[in-house]
């Protein structure tokens, strides 16, 4: 925690410890390469995005802040963004076309079920965003799954008229290669989730978190290599292999959900072996999900598992990399072979 | 109300199983029929009968086995006599609601194993005399009743639109209620409310500072 | 010779069809909440949670062996929705009472650690209700086996998941309201909606 200072007879300012300095410009960072993601969000779906992200953040906000009145003593930290942060994750990967009171219904619960029954912030065990996305897309899939067409007309009422269509996942899972322009694929001008679908802008995102260590790169290449595998290995459809990864990549939510929600250090394993186990598990979890499974959007599903299971996986690959010193000690330590006598 | 439960606990504990020691929210017992079945009203009230008089007759008649007979044989004789109960009261229930209680699933047969016959007869209610044996008994079984009809209403009325198979002519519903993912979510906060009321009743009162004499 | 391979590996296929089926789609404690006082029960008093599961195993398949046996005779029967539950309980004692004979007398020596854990599984709700929802599905014997097998495996999966979150949610941590039980009923929740993402609907009970 920060320490005070008397800065005369001014009110007294906290000073942030080192820990929280770090977080704090980690949320910061999260917040700047959200930007540019809701940005794209807004070329492709107008106006109605940012009042979708406006509403979330504001109940976001107001919520956060009643629980921590109801807590009593615990005041808001200055590092603390996650109330803006989790309202904006959960609003990119939900449709363009989605109800503003089912969206606010969403910061509802990540705030009231997933964050605050666990302790707050930095004490939560899952990733909010995922908790609410999950609720919804169970509850209301007609509303969560299906979505607009890029450039479609939205307008900004509470409902939106107008045909909505399925997304690449839902088409990947009924066995149909969906038929995207390559530039489109990674311009994200298809439907699909409003801010899940621009691969380039996610991959350029991601990039300057890696270089800022703000995520970690293990889970993201964990979970992605690891997805791109089992694509490659066991395509849904019938298309060239290099085909299927593409499109088992920019389906869903999975390369946003590797950038932005994966890598939460409140939620993921603290040691870099147990962050790359849990990034492969991921992956993986979302493909078979994705092969034996209902639903179209299976990272968050994965995700919600993956973060009950990330303490063990910093014990287990603990246990591992010891046993793997110790049989590594025991072979270096072993003597040669003895001489037989006439040699 | 504090000061009063305070004064009053000893009675008041007779009662515990009801409310503050509640069979669902407190002990965590019973809880599969209202997570996953408990989803309306009418399943809620065709599993809290059931429930109520299975548990009742089955603990109550048990209660008269000796317990010279081994541990294995009470345990096979207290779930025997609960299916045996199961017979006529599930009779009853389909004159009462034909067809509903086939909407319960294995739930309304599963009432056979719970917990209050198999582990909390031997455990607590055995070692009662058996006027207090029935007060308790009849908190606990009365406890389960409000729990699953609370939930049943909370979960049918803002996750279908209706209550008891009536439609409330509700716009939008949340029908994501309706699984029993939120069965356990309901139950929580609902135990979380009853935890932090148990606490205020068993907190000491704040005594005021005596005034100075001048 | 070939048919009797082609037997095999139906029968294997089965088994392990709905091995899987039970221990995932259709996870005793994650999607049906049925043993989840008992899974709390065993982390609480530290039983080995290996040793439990293999016992709600042995305990759940060889009572599928009996049910399956005897369900036939139910389909004739009136009143057989009422009649089904002391038939499967009557089952289950038999089971019950032959695994506690072999535990005294091959497992003697472990007999202090292991009976506590047999009184606990016989009369389980996870084990009664596999027995339920087989005999409901009109499965077949492979089926029903593999559905045992699934149960006991489901109970150790979703039992180890909550261990591991257990002593956090009973920490400072956690809020004074939320502390213990509730907050393990919702973390209990977020789990069961997570598996629900492989399922995608409701499942029938």
């Amino acid at each position: 925690m920060g320490d005070t200072v008397r800065i005369g007879k001014a009110k007294r300012k906290k000073v942030l410890s080192e820990a929280d300095r770090t977080r704090r410009s980690k949320h910061i960072d999260l917040i700047v390469t959200l930007i540019p993601v809701a940005l794209m969000a807004v070329y492709y779906y107008g106006i109605r995005v940012l009042i979708l992200a406006a509403c979330a953040i504001i109940f976001s906000v107001l919520s956060d802040y009643l629980c921590l009145r109801l807590c009593g003593d615990r005041k808001w930290q200055s590092y603390d963004f996650s109330s803006v942060i989790s309202p904006l994750i959960l609003v990119l990967i939900l449709p363009a076309s989605i109800p503003y009171w089912l969206a606010v219904v969403g910061v509802l619960i990540a705030t009231f079920v997933a964050k605050y029954p666990f302790g707050g912030y930095g004490k939560n065990i899952f990733n909010p965003a995922a908790v609410a996305f999950a609720v919804l897309a169970l509850g209301w899939p007609d509303k969560v799954l299906s979505y607009p067409q890029p450039f479609d007309n939205l307008g900004v009422s509470f409902t939106v008229g107008g045909s909505l269509t399925n997304g690449v996942a839902y088409r990947l899972q009924l066995g149909g290669a969906p038929a995207i322009p390559v530039m489109d694929r990674l311009l994200g001008n298809f439907a699909g989730p409003m801010g899940a679908t621009c691969i380039l802008v996610l991959m350029a995102c991601g990039l300057y978190l890696l270089v800022r260590r703000t995520i970690s790169w293990q889970v993201v290449t964990g979970t992605l290599g690891s997805a791109a595998a089992m694509a490659f290995l066991f395509p849904r459809v019938s298309v060239s292999r290099v085909d299927s990864v593409v499109f088992e990549l920019i389906a869903g939510v999975l390369v946003f959900g590797a950038v932005f929600m994966a890598s939460d250090p409140v939620t993921s394993p603290k040691t870099g072996w147990g962050k790359a186990l849990y990034g492969v598990l991921l992956g993986v979890l979302t493909m078979l999900f994705r092969y034996f499974g209902k639903m179209e959007i299976t990272f968050v599903f994965a995700l919600l598992l993956c973060n009950a299971v990330a303490p063990k996986c910093d014990e287990y690959m603990a246990l591992l990399i010891q046993a793997a010193k110790r049989a590594a000690r025991r072979l270096a330590k072993k003597p040669l072979a003895p001489k037989t006598q006439g040699e | 109300m504090r000061t009063f439960y305070q004064k009053h606990k000893k009675t008041l504990s007779l009662f515990d199983g009801f409310f503050l020691n509640n069979t669902v929210l407190e002990r965590g017992l019973v809880i599969a029929p209202i997570i996953v079945a408990g989803n309306t009203m009418k399943n809620a009230v065709m599993l809290s009968i059931a429930f109520v008089i299975i548990t009742f007759i089955t603990v109550f008649v048990s209660s008269f086995i000796p317990k010279k007979f081994p541990y294995t044989i009470r345990a096979i004789l207290h779930t025997v006599l609960a299916a045996i109960v199961f017979i006529p009261v599930s009779i009853l229930l389909q004159n009462f609601f034909p067809e509903a209680v086939y909407k319960t699933g294995i739930f309304l047969p599963l009432l056979v194993t719970n917990s209050l016959i198999v582990s909390k007869s031997e455990s607590r209610f055995f070692k009662k005399t058996r006027g207090k044996m029935a007060v308790d008994l009849i908190s606990h079984v009365l406890g389960f009743m409000l729990v699953a009809c609370l939930v049943g209403a909370l979960r049918e009325i803002l996750g279908n639109g209706t209550f008891w198979g009536n439609s409330l002519g509700m716009s939008e519903t949340a029908p994501a209620l309706m699984f029993p993912f939120a069965g356990f979510i309901i139950l929580g906060f609902l135990a979380a409310a009853l935890q932090k009321f148990r606490r205020y009743l068993n907190q000491e009162p704040k005594r005021e500072p005596e005034a100075s004499n001048e | 010779m070939s048919e009797v391979f082609a037997s095999i590996a139906g029968f294997a296929g089965d088994y392990v069809a709905f091995a899987l089926i039970a221990m995932f789609l259709e996870n005793t404690i994650l999607t049906r909440a049925l043993g989840t006082s008992t899974s709390l029960l065993i982390i609480r008093k530290g039983f080995p949670l290996v040793l439990f599961s293999v016992i709600l195993t042995v305990i759940t398949t060889l009572s599928s062996v009996l049910v399956f046996l005897v369900n036939p005779l139910l389909k004739n029967v009136a009143y057989s929705y009422s009649v089904t539950p002391l038939l499967f309980v009557l089952m289950i004692s038999l089971v019950y009472v032959a695994v506690l004979l072999i535990t005294n007398s091959c497992f003697s020596k472990h007999r202090q650690k292991i009976l506590p854990m047999v009184h606990l599984s016989a009369f389980n709700c996870a084990v009664l209700g596999a027995l339920l929802l087989g005999s409901q599905s009109n499965m077949n014997f492979a089926s029903f086996l593999g559905f045992g097998l699934g149960t006991g495996l489901g109970f150790a999966l979703a039992t180890f998941l909550l261990s591991i979150a257990y002593d956090r949610l009973y920490s400072d941590r956690v809020p004074k309201a939320f502390r213990g039980f509730p907050a393990m009923l919702i973390y209990i929740g977020i789990l069961s909606l997570s598996f629900y993402g492989l399922i995608g609907h409701e499942i029938s009970f």
